[in-house]
């Protein structure tokens, strides 16, 4: 083998290993405070290395709240809570005007920014804030800004949402927009525990020792993940996949199976195959390897695809859910090395 | 392994593609065989079938060898299967997929396609060459092991079994066919054939003649229940029956018309029912099939000379046989001119007609009960609505209130209301702290009693008749299991969080 291929490797080798060094340390303190739950950990830890924002969909009391806040101290990001309620106005997000009185006795407007305003936003509960409130997200989600009046406020990275939503109580909320879904990178479902997982939970909880979390990252060593991941390449079968799996949930495509055809009313947008390649990278790290691989777009599809694909009332019906019209995508598509001989 | 990574893809691309060609070119074998393995049975079926063909025909049935046959059934799916075989190994196999079958047989996770497409594009950043050089090193492990397709297992014995006992089948049949002897046109064998025109001359003579009248008059309980009878039989019964020269004409007549056996009166009606079950042959296509069918019992009568010609009310029967397949333009209805969907315009659902007839009867009857034509209908009285603005008696309870503005709430005054004597009006606004003094102006009156006539209350029955028709509103069924399904749903996901 090549020197020079050699010596060009290690770049990317050292980037490769500190990327799953920071990621373990991480971890392992969020691991402190939230017991078990090791798919949402890793999904809500790559969304925040590749640079998304996450929904956790999950029952009340599973810890959902409790993973962002740990995330947020363990990382020494800014964090802020935002409590979604339907008399929410976007203002109460995004910020405003308020008058001040001077040091010399007068008047004057002062802008005081919102919470939005931050490294890591939880936005919790966020269906039950109109869709109006809901909508103040959208700037800040995608263009990492936030406009009031004519004000501009670019937020500093890193920036991530991550919200909750509870799939049972559904009186009285506003179920997220399509525009709003697709701003999410990742949309991940928490579960119950394990019953092994349920004493070291009592354990924790019920005790007088407080576990205090240590910051053992910064927003600086996130910023840096984040450009290693972007740097790793995609190869074009690999590519090639993600753009057939996408266009597979658009009903009426040439990979669409069936099932797509016959119960989904809106496929996936471009975002979620941005969103694949870019979960994939990071996965590829974690994994030890320095490029994307099929395998890695597999793993990361459930999650990236099951909020963007819209099932209409037949579905409903029949008691079609979306992550079986993604499970029967994944089984359909075939990447490019994988034909049929 | 050469050490150039870029070499030993190259390499393993090779032994790669090699394997799939040939685990392709097996599968194709199976493929084509499985599929062609009907061909055991099919060749000797359609030998056997052409050679029934000629031996109806009277063409000697042995129109090929056997032997021939069975090379046929035999070689024709082996040349399919290799015919497939061969097809499947010239198909191109791409790099990609070659590699990737190496990937996936290693579990590399794409590592040699991806360092083998970096290699042949150039890229040359740092993760490219980390992908190069972390493929490299699985390299020797790929070159050292055999690239191994999984290759369906054969399963065609069970297949072959049913075939070559179905080619058995048919052979033996073909071999028996061609066994036979070469037969007449008519498909009666020639010996046969010799003994028939023999026939006379091998009767014997006490051979009773008298049946021949038997025969002719054709008897109904015998000559319609006669099962069809093979030819031999009906060719040994011959020397009895058929060389009579004696054989009466109407006997020849009615040899093979249906219902040439069945008595006039059978005839008749079954003339009947074939013209009223034949509607879409009415008009002018049905006068030459009535004509048809009376022509069939007057052949019946012939022998009974005696018979006096129809008369005037069969005649009725079959004209009105005949119209019953004409529609309404001659039956029952009266209008000759009136046209298919004019009568059928026409129609009124009786049970519809019959439901408003009740309910107006009802109705009628309910009425004369409950007034008597002088009373007025108790049924709906109730108090009237009270308009009355009076809201509340100081601090009773209004006794008429109706709920309209809460349960005995004094309401906010308006401003029509305190113009008007005796309506107390409280000056308070629901909620604020310190309502103000409340000015009640009221007209003191001394209350008189009032007489009213005391309305006698009659018993009142259930309603006895029909209800009416209830609106239902008739969805489609495939929506209604939709609904159904949804509800379903719904209320099976009710106890699950």
């Amino acid at each position: 083998m090549s020197d020079s291929l050699q010596g060009g490797a290690e770049l990317a080798h050292g980037a490769a290993a500190e990327f799953r060094e920071v990621f373990g340390r991480i971890k392992a303190e969020v691991g402190r405070v939230m017991v078990g739950q090791d798919d949402v950990v890793d999904g809500v830890l790559t969304a925040l290395l590749a640079g998304g924002h996450v929904l956790l969909e999950g029952v009340p009391g599973l810890g959902k709240t409790m993973l962002v806040s740990s995330l947020g101290r363990a990382v020494d990001l800014s964090f802020s809570r935002i409590q979604f309620t339907p008399d929410m106005m976007p203002a109460d997000v995004r910020g405003t005007s308020v008058l001040v009185e001077g040091e010399g006795g007068g008047h004057e407007l002062q802008f005081e920014e919102g919470p939005i305003v931050a490294h890591l936003v939880l936005a919790d509960e966020i269906n039950r804030a109109t869709p109006k409130t809901q909508s103040a997200l959208l700037e800040a989600m995608q263009e990492r800004q936030v406009t009031v009046g004519k004000r501009t406020i670019v937020l500093e990275e890193p920036f991530c949402v991550m919200a909750t939503q509870n799939p049972v109580e559904q009186e009285g909320t506003y179920p997220l927009p399509e525009a709003q879904l697709d701003r999410f990178l990742f949309k991940l479902i928490v579960g119950y525990p394990r019953e092994d997982e349920y004493g070291a939970i009592l354990d924790r909880t019920t005790g007088d020792v407080q576990v205090e979390l240590q910051n053992v990252s910064s927003a600086a060593e996130v910023r840096k993940l984040r450009h290693t991941a972007r740097q790793v390449p995609v190869p074009e079968h690999a590519r090639t996949f993600a753009v057939r799996l996408v266009m597979a949930t658009q009903p009426g495509s040439d990979y669409a199976p069936g099932i797509v055809n016959q119960f989904v009313t809106l496929g996936s947008s471009p975002r979620g195959a941005q969103a694949l390649l870019l979960g994939a990278k990071v996965r590829a790290l974690l994994a030890g390897r320095f490029a994307v691989a099929c395998e890695d777009i597999r793993a990361v599809a459930p999650a990236v695809l099951r909020h963007r694909v819209l099932l209409g009332f037949q579905a409903r019906a029949e008691g079609v859910t979306a992550d079986s019209v993604v499970d029967e995508v994944l089984k359909t598509v075939q990447a490019p090395q994988e034909a049929a001989r | 392994m050469s050490g150039d990574p870029s070499r030993d893809l190259d390499q393993l691309a090779a032994r790669a593609t090699a394997a799939m060609r040939s685990a392709a070119s097996r599968e194709g074998l199976h493929e084509g065989l499985r599929r062609s393995l009907p061909l055991i049975a099919v060749v000797p079926a359609i030998a056997a079938g052409v050679a029934a063909l000629r031996w109806q025909s009277g063409v000697a049935p042995d129109w090929v060898p056997p032997a021939i046959v069975v090379l046929t059934a035999l070689a024709l799916p082996l040349v399919a299967a290799a015919t497939a075989s061969a097809r499947a190994w010239t198909r191109p196999v791409q790099r990609d997929q070659a590699l990737g079958q190496v990937d996936r047989q290693l579990g590399l996770k794409d590592r040699l396609v991806t360092a083998d497409e970096f290699l042949r594009s150039g890229r040359s950043g740092p993760f490219e060459r980390a992908a190069i050089a972390d493929a490299a090193a699985h390299l020797a492990r790929a070159l050292a092991q055999a690239v191994v397709l999984e290759v369906r297992p054969w399963n065609v014995a069970r297949r072959a079994a049913g075939c070559g006992a179905l080619g058995a089948v048919a052979l033996a049949a073909f071999l028996w066919l061609a066994a036979r002897p070469v037969t007449s046109a008519g498909g009666l064998q020639t010996e046969e054939v010799v003994a028939a025109a023999a026939g006379p001359a091998l009767t014997p003579a006490d051979e009773p003649v008298q049946d021949e009248p038997e025969r002719a008059v054709a008897p109904e309980d015998e000559r319609p229940t006669d099962p069809p009878r093979p030819r031999e039989s009906r060719a040994g019964e011959r020397p009895a029956s058929a060389p009579t020269p004696e054989l009466s004409d109407v006997v020849k007549e009615s040899a093979g018309k249906s219902g040439a056996g069945r008595s006039a009166g059978a005839l008749s009606s079954s003339s009947a029912s074939q013209s009223r079950s034949a509607p879409s042959t009415q008009g002018q296509a049905s006068k030459p099939s009535e004509r048809k069918l009376e022509a069939k019992p007057s052949q019946a009568k012939r022998p009974e000379p005696e018979e006096a010609p129809e008369p005037p009310e069969s005649k009725e029967d079959d004209e009105s046989g005949a119209t019953a397949g004409r529609g309404a333009s001659k039956g029952s209805n009266k209008n000759p001119t009136a046209s298919d969907w004019r009568s059928r315009d026409q129609v009124t659902n009786e049970d519809d007609q019959d439901i408003d007839d009740d309910e107006d009867t009802a109705d009628d009857e309910e009425e004369q009960e409950s007034r008597g034509g002088v009373q007025p209908n108790l049924r709906d009285r109730r108090p009237p609505v009270s308009r009355d603005l009076q809201i509340g008696f100081g601090n009773r309870a209004n006794p008429d209130a109706n709920g309209r503005g809460g349960p005995s709430q004094p309401k906010k005054s308006r401003g029509v209301a305190s113009l008007v004597l005796g309506v107390p009006i409280p000056d308070r606004v629901k909620g604020r702290p310190g309502p103000g003094p409340t000015k009640i102006t009221q007209e003191r009156i001394e209350p008189e009693g009032e007489e009213a006539v005391a309305i006698e209350a009659s018993a009142r029955t259930p309603r006895r008749g029909p209800a009416g028709r209830l609106s239902s509103p008739d969805l489609e069924p495939a929506l209604r299991d939709l609904v159904r399904a949804y509800f379903l749903t719904l209320r099976s996901h009710e106890g699950t969080p």
